[in-house]
């Protein structure tokens, strides 16, 4: 029988650990073999902890704030709002410093006290918008391509 | 006592029934079956007066007016508009929804001409009960994706 209010903590946690930039304690957190199925990504907790280190790297201040999570069984989903300045380059784009501001979905399974497996969709033509790229750019994907 | 047993035994097969899937993830299931069978008076069945939709299409009318033009405009941008239930769970009021969205752009969509190409796109919703009808729905969808594969935008 799933603990979900101890599913829901451990996703708590992931989210501390990102807006903390502690980036060295994913260990506890995440599945070695996480399976990440937000599009563009592979699985594996290295690839993850390189995205998040790449985000932060660019959004000095980016920080996911959970507006909803609901729970079932080994699963876990969050609608989380994502803030940050965009001090510094992001894949193909100079820096701005504007401010990014939009939602995203997440759904998690949880295993053996860690994530497991991630799905994502996330309203990335505004944070693009916000960023003032042209829709053609691919602004996220490009990110996701400097970081293989 | 055996009669007590008994009746014991009736109290716990039908808790034990309770405990498959409550009328919202069912009710939830004929908001895309609304859309797969290009049925808007489903969604009268499921959605509160006060219904609303987070965030609204640009020009979108209030309540479940706006859901049935979403329907309509989908459904005549994409004839064999499929949406495909890919994971649902639900906690108290709250049911969750993975879907998939497909179908081959015919006529325009938000403006935009058909190519005659097709999509497919992961999206997320959020749809909140209350008094046994869904009054809030917050929702994504991967559209960046969508338009590049439809054409629309980039190569």
């Amino acid at each position: 029988m799933p603990d979900i209010e101890a599913n829901k903590a451990i996703v708590r946690r992931y989210f501390e650990t990102f807006n903390a930039g502690e980036l060295h304690r994913l260990d506890e957190i995440v599945a070695r073999n996480y399976g990440d199925r937000l599009e563009g990504q592979t699985a594996g907790i290295e690839v993850v902890r390189s995205y998040l280190k790449g985000l932060k790297a660019s959004f000095p201040d980016f920080t996911w704030t959970i507006e909803q999570i609901i729970a079932e069984g080994d699963r876990v989903a969050v609608m989380n709002r994502v803030t940050g300045t965009h001090v510094h380059d992001f894949g193909g784009m100079k820096a701005t410093g504007n401010r990014a501001d939009f939602k995203a979905f997440q759904i998690y399974r949880i295993a053996d006290g860690r994530l497991a497996e991630h799905w994502e969709v996330a309203d990335f033509a505004k944070f693009q918008e916000q960023l003032g790229a042209k829709p053609q750019d691919t602004a996220f994907k490009q990110f996701q391509k400097t970081l293989r | 006592m055996k009669h007590f047993l008994a009746s014991l035994a009736v109290i716990l097969c039908t808790s034990a029934h309770g405990q498959e899937r409550s009328s919202p993830v069912k009710d939830v299931t004929l908001w895309y079956e609304a859309f797969n069978r290009n049925d808007p008076a489903l969604l009268d069945r499921i959605l509160s007066e006060k219904w609303v939709d987070i965030p609204p299409a640009p020009g979108q009318p209030a309540g479940p007016a706006g859901a049935k033009q979403i329907l309509v405009e989908l459904t005549t941008a994409f004839p064999d508009l499929t949406i495909t239930i890919q994971e649902i769970l639900q906690d108290g009021s709250k049911v969750v929804v993975r879907s998939e969205i497909a179908g081959t752009q015919r006529n325009a969509l938000m403006g935009f001409p058909a190519k005659n190409r097709k999509m497919a796109i992961q999206a997320i919703d959020i749809h909140e009960f209350q008094d046994g009808k869904i009054v809030r729905t917050w929702h994504t969808e991967d559209w960046m994706s969508g338009l590049h594969q439809l054409g629309i935008l980039g190569k």
